[in-house]
């Protein structure tokens, strides 16, 4: 097992070091100069010259590249946003425990729905619950993430009722007045219909694959065996169907969650959450080289990560699964 | 044969198409319709282009020949409409004497899915309303009106959703929106399944060492973050036409389905009919295009279609993040993008609304269709 993790490890180093490669060479094919943010027409040859100098823009792409890796893998430094002026390194880690924050909450609301809503809806298959629950969980699954948060903003923060907040972390004005208790509530009042925005996209998906899955175990032997022996359906469900139909869907966890990290691209645009789908939007509007560069290694980091994980959630749940 | 029998709506319910009948008959009643309340329309479409030919100096753009298109697709559409159901009566009824070929039998399954039929339904209507933009929406979708008397209008008669902050007609901005969503749709998922099933056909006939390289570099592709890289293509290139979207998009998402037809590849060469095929002395592409490739198309068709409701998703939430399609142009994610603010004004809230509807709308259609085509191509599923 432990060489195993340690295997596919060693394996993500040239994968982000291709991903990194190539994210490098593209910022150098598009046109126009990464340093055409800092100079202007008019400016004196020799000031333009410093100022690709300081950016180490003055050296050859390879020279520049090989820098860039070493910066990167030896030192960890990610060097200057060139719009924030501040380390690239410090901007991500201020908002990386953001998107955690909301990405992990997401992940519970999915996990909880999807599977409860799938094992209603087998459980109760071909009943106008069952259907209610597939039509719901398509029409849910077909919803682009941005038009269910806006749907929520209008039902929950606004239009209709006002119960929540449609914006920001926490209350910006009398968050720092208030008692401890008041600060978490803020917290919960403000991840409250982001989390719930991000998790029921993936829970729709979720639900679809837990039917599937529990309709084809209900179908075996052993559950006939379960119901002759005089076991209530809810035993039998629980115990016996659940427990075999549930392994594929743990897979499933790992392999979202860079899902639910690109999906709050879009959510904390939406709802002003300060996290990594922010910076990555903003450095995109402002061309932003090295925020670019560090947030697509963060991405892939996740990808790459989300599928480690899957593998071994299955190897845990399965005992069938022998890694090697 | 009566003459009833022979009278095309009539003639199907008499033989139980019910379904097949009203379809005809009121696609047929809606092009005809058309053509008569708009024949403005239709004459000012021909009028323009005849003048055009005749080297009159007019302006000629891609809005008259939008026009001239929907104008052609009318009377056309009804008339074939028209041909086909009369020469579908001409034929007897489906003999069940004999077995029936496998497409056949696949619409027979497809017809019986009540959801999946709606799916078909929703995405036809769709096409067809996008071809239709001219006829349908009232008003140009990128026309201004009067910028401080007809800024931000309530719904009426006149401005069905009501007009947005660029006195803009927000219904015709959601019908001419529907055409970006299908093209996109449409383009990036026949680029990337061409793209996808090429390279992974290549992979799964040649297997052992080329196949061991290219699957290694699908996983590094699939370790891309998907999202991200786009915007950051689209963000670099600083060029957000349509098309670049759509290649990138269509780049950007080959992977799955090169997996895909490898595995079926790698299973269907251990087959007896391929070994008996290479064993005849068949050559390469002959072995890939008629022993491997007709064999892996269900799966392909089926990733496709529901390729293409993500796909729509995609190029909506780009366009939402003032990445995708700019306006004036309209897109469904860039209305919504545009009027997310009306979201708590009292009159314009279902502006933003509709428009995301329409994204739900097509994209459901996309998957029902595509669950539905499984469900009936599979023939492990079939009964």
């Amino acid at each position: 097992m432990l060489s195993f993790i340690l295997r596919r490890l060693l394996i993500a180093i040239p994968i982000l070091f291709g991903l990194l490669t190539v994210n490098f060479f593209l910022i150098r094919l598009a046109p126009g100069d990464p340093a055409d943010l800092y100079i202007d027409k008019d400016m004196d040859a020799e000031v333009k010259a410093n100022i690709m100098k300081s950016m180490g823009l003055d050296q050859p792409v390879h020279i520049q590249y090989t820098r860039y890796l070493k910066n990167v893998f030896i030192d960890f430094d990610f060097g200057l946003s060139y719009t924030k002026k501040a380390p690239v390194k410090d901007l991500i880690l201020e908002a990386v425990p953001n998107t955690i924050q909301l990405s992990l909450l997401a992940l519970g609301i999915q996990i909880f729905l999807g599977i409860m809503i799938g094992i209603f809806s087998a459980a109760k298959q071909s009943t106008w619950i069952d259907g209610t629950a597939r039509v719901g969980s398509l029409f849910f699954y077909s919803m682009p993430s941005f038009y269910l948060a806006l749907v929520f903003i209008f039902i929950f923060a606004g239009g209709v009722f006002y119960i929540f907040p449609s914006s920001g972390m926490v209350n910006p004005v009398t968050y720092e007045s208030m008692s401890f208790g008041e600060k978490i509530w803020d917290r919960i009042v403000h991840i409250f219909l982001p989390a719930i925005t991000l998790g029921i996209g993936g829970a729709a998906g979720m639900s679809r694959y837990m039917r599937g899955e529990l309709l084809e175990v209900i179908r075996q032997d052993y559950i006939r065996t379960a119901r002759a022996k005089g076991l209530t359906e809810t035993a039998v469900l629980f115990k016996h169907a659940v427990k075999n139909a549930i392994i594929p869907i743990i897979t499933l966890i790992g392999l979202s969650l860079p899902v639910l990290f690109s999906g709050s691209v879009i959510i904390e645009s939406v709802f002003a959450w300060p996290g990594m789908g922010r910076l990555a939007v903003e450095a995109a509007f402002q061309r932003d080289y090295p925020m670019f560069l560090a947030i697509n290694l963060i991405f892939g980091t996740v990808v790459i990560m989300g599928s480690l994980i899957a593998d071994i959630l299955y190897a845990v749940a399965d005992p069938k699964v022998r890694l090697s | 044969m009566g003459f009833v029998e022979k009278i095309p709506p009539l003639g199907h319910f008499k033989r139980g198409e019910k379904g097949k009948g009203l379809l005809i008959s009121t696609l047929c009643l809606i092009f005809i319709s058309f053509m008569i309340f708009k024949s403005h329309l239709m004459v000012e479409a021909v009028e323009k282009t005849l003048a055009k030919i005749q080297g009159e100096e007019i302006p000629y753009g891609s809005t008259e020949i939008d026009l001239l298109i929907s104008t052609l697709f009318l009377p056309l559409a009804a008339l074939g409409l028209m041909l086909y159901s009369f020469i579908s009566l001409r034929k007897p009824v489906a003999n069940t004497n004999y077995a029936e070929g496998p497409w056949v039998t696949v619409w027979r399954k497809f017809k019986k899915n009540r959801l999946a039929m709606t799916g078909g339904l929703i995405i036809l209507s769709l096409y067809i309303i996008a071809i239709l933009c001219p006829y349908i929406a009232p008003h140009d979708p990128t026309e201004q009106f009067d910028r401080v008397y007809d800024q931000l209008l309530p719904p009426s008669t006149k401005h069905l959703l009501g007009t947005d902050e660029f006195s803009r007609d927000a219904f015709s901005r959601i019908i001419y929106g529907s055409r970006i969503s299908l093209l996109v749709g449409l383009l990036a998922v026949a680029i990337a399944v061409s793209l996808g099933t090429l390279y992974g056909a290549i992979s799964g006939y040649f297997g052992g060492w080329i196949d061991n390289l290219m699957m290694r570099f699908v996983d590094i592709m699939l370790a891309f973050p998907t999202l991200i890289l786009i915007i950051t293509v689209i963000a670099l290139w600083q060029n957000q036409s349509i098309w670049i979207i759509i290649s990138v998009i269509g780049l950007m998402s080959w992977m799955g389905v090169a997996r895909l037809v490898r595995g079926q590849f790698l299973v269907l060469k251990e087959r007896e009919y391929f070994i008996a095929a290479k064993a005849l002395g068949a050559s390469g592409p002959r072995l890939i295009f008629k022993h491997l490739l007709p064999n892996a198309m269900t799966p392909i068709i089926v990733s496709a279609t529901l390729r293409v409701g993500t796909t729509i998703l995609l190029e909506a939430s780009l366009s939402f993040l003032s990445l995708g399609v700019q306006p004036p142009e309209p897109s469904w994610g860039n209305i919504v993008f545009d009027t997310k603010g009306q979201i708590f004004s009292d009159t314009l809230w279902c502006m933003p609304l509709a428009a995301g509807l329409a994204i739900v709308i097509t994209v459901t259609g996309y998957n029902l269709l595509g669950d539905g085509l499984r469900d009936a191509l599979d023939p492990r599923l079939r009964k």
